[in-house]
């Protein structure tokens, strides 16, 4: 009997149901899901990348040298206006220059400008002297007193023309060297960033070794642990070798585990700063 | 500080213990679904409410009810919740109607049993997976603190081998340890959210559902 009893023509409701967008619903949960990591990695590049700029002050020392290599371009310019002028009209004393190129040999630029300037100088002294003689002579006529007031002016404009060109020289060696010094101080101001710079990475490194030394007891704490090592970009440890122990061979080798443990090392990220980065000279000490 | 070098989400995550990866691998599962479910459903209960409306206004337009019921027993278009309740019901009413001068109460009995058992099987299928959301919004935020708890143990345990401890020690295994319980929020928050709108868009239909019910037995009840 309870066989005649049946579900007829089927469950009218067990028909396929196609469900709208089910692959579409998957890609848009995926895409959620990328903006989501996008925005978080973007706002977090931003912190990392407000860093940066400490290691861009740096620079500011920098920017010195040029400008103390510019500075020179000044020197000549005070020289060229007082020789020009004078020197042309005066074509006259005959014997007497020959002995003062002789003198001083042209050793720079500057200073043949000084000699042309002093040249001109005593060219024009010497007219001077001569008309005054010229007028004594007039006045007494006399071969001898000619003579005499003719060496005389001449044994002046002698000394006049090499006392200025004794000071011209001295000037132009002067600022010869205050140039030279100028350029020292900028290379060795810039030479002095560049060791900061270094220092203070190494100071870096170092501190950041530091942190992973477990000091064994006992260490004296004048010890002082020398390691060789050598980096990779990107500051992986390549090699430790031990320069110099400090004579407790369980705080080398604490030291030793600490560099490699400390990995990457803390390196300045430019790449051009890296040939400095690749053997590093550290050393350790206790306590410090 | 050199702490700031390895600061990238990425590579905290790779930094992290086993435990929290594993922690952070599985609500990244959770939210992925979730997403997933939040955006069928988004669909389903969409359409839903489209095909209802449009029932509501082919049936209430005075058509002929047997046409109606033909086409919705041929699926000659797409077939949504109310129809489907409202074949079942007359599919039973007219079986049940041939006997002649029977009473009709135990026809309508009969439709409201069809109707009320097509109603079940569709709200069963509008409230599918939301369930998910719902355990996903309560419970992902307690995995993801979990996974925090964990790393700022092992940050802390870390430290124990150090002679000086300083912040900057602590600080990466914290903030990697914090990811997992802002990952766990990330999934709860939008999980929560849908839930409690698709469970009221759901409550509504069933409303609808069952108002149009009670007014089709009446229908029946004066054609018989």
């Amino acid at each position: 009997m309870a066989a005649l009893i049946r579900a007829a023509g089927g469950h009218p409701f067990q028909r396929v149901r196609e469900e709208p967008g089910a692959l579409l619903a998957g890609a848009l949960a995926l895409l959620v899901h990328v903006v989501a990591v996008v925005a978080l990695t973007f706002g977090f590049s931003i912190q990392t990348q407000r860093n940066e700029p400490v290691s861009a002050e740096l620079w500011a020392a920098l920017p010195p040298p040029p400008a103390a290599i510019a500075k020179p371009a000044p020197k000549p310019a005070p020289d060229p206006i007082p020789p020009d002028p004078a020197p042309r009209p005066v074509p006259r004393p005959p014997p007497e220059p020959k002995e003062v190129p002789v003198k001083a040999p042209p050793k720079a630029d500057i200073e043949l400008k000084a000699r042309e300037a002093a040249r001109a100088k005593q060219a024009e002294e010497e007219r001077r002297k001569l008309e005054e003689a010229r007028k004594r002579e007039a006045e007494k006529s006399k071969a001898q007193a000619q003579a005499q007031a003719d060496a005389k002016a001449q044994a002046q404009a002698d000394a006049k023309a090499q006392k200025d060109a004794l000071v011209k020289q001295a000037e132009a060696d002067r600022m010869r060297r205050e140039q030279e010094e100028l350029g020292r101080k900028a290379a060795e101001a810039a030479a002095s960033a560049q060791a900061k710079l270094l220092a203070s990475h190494i100071d870096k490194i170092r501190g950041k070794v530091r942190r992973f030394i477990v000091e064994p007891p006992g260490v004296s704490p004048n010890a002082t642990a020398e390691f060789d090592v050598v980096l990779i970009p990107g500051g992986d440890v390549l090699s430790v070798k031990l320069r110099k122990s400090s004579g407790n061979a369980l705080y080398d080798e604490a030291v030793e585990r600490a560099i490699r443990r400390a990995e990457p090392l803390p390196i300045p990220p430019e790449p051009q700063l890296f040939p400095q980065f690749r053997t590093l000279l550290l050393q350790f000490r206790p306590q410090e | 500080m050199n702490v700031t070098q390895d600061m990238s989400v990425w590579g905290l995550v790779m930094q992290a213990s086993l435990f929290v990866q594993l922690v952070m691998l599985g609500l990244l599962l959770a939210s992925l679904l979730s997403w997933w479910y939040i955006f069928r459903k988004a669909f389903v209960l969409r359409q839903a409410k489209a095909d209802t409306e449009a029932f509501e206004k082919d049936f209430w337009s005075g058509g002929d009810l047997n046409s109606l019921y033909q086409a919705a027993a041929a699926s000659k278009h797409r077939v949504g919740s109310l129809e489907r309740i409202f074949e079942a019901g007359f599919r039973e009413f007219s079986k049940v109607k041939r006997p002649p001068g029977s009473d009709l109460s135990a026809a309508i009995d009969g439709t409201r049993r069809a109707m009320s058992a097509t109603y079940q099987r569709e709200m069963d299928m509008l409230e599918q997976n939301l369930a998910f959301l719902a355990s996903v919004g309560s419970v992902a935020p307690y995995i993801g603190l979990l996974g925090t708890v964990w790393g700022i143990m092992h940050a802390f345990m870390g430290l124990s081998t150090v002679a000086q401890a300083t912040l900057a020690l602590v600080a990466p295994g914290i903030a990697e340890a914090l990811i997992a319980t802002a990952m766990g929020l990330f999934a709860a928050i939008p999980a929560v959210l849908a839930y409690n709108r698709y469970s009221h868009d759901i409550d509504r239909l069933a409303v609808r559902f069952e108002s149009f019910m009670e007014e089709f037995t009446n229908i029946m009840q004066r054609q018989g």
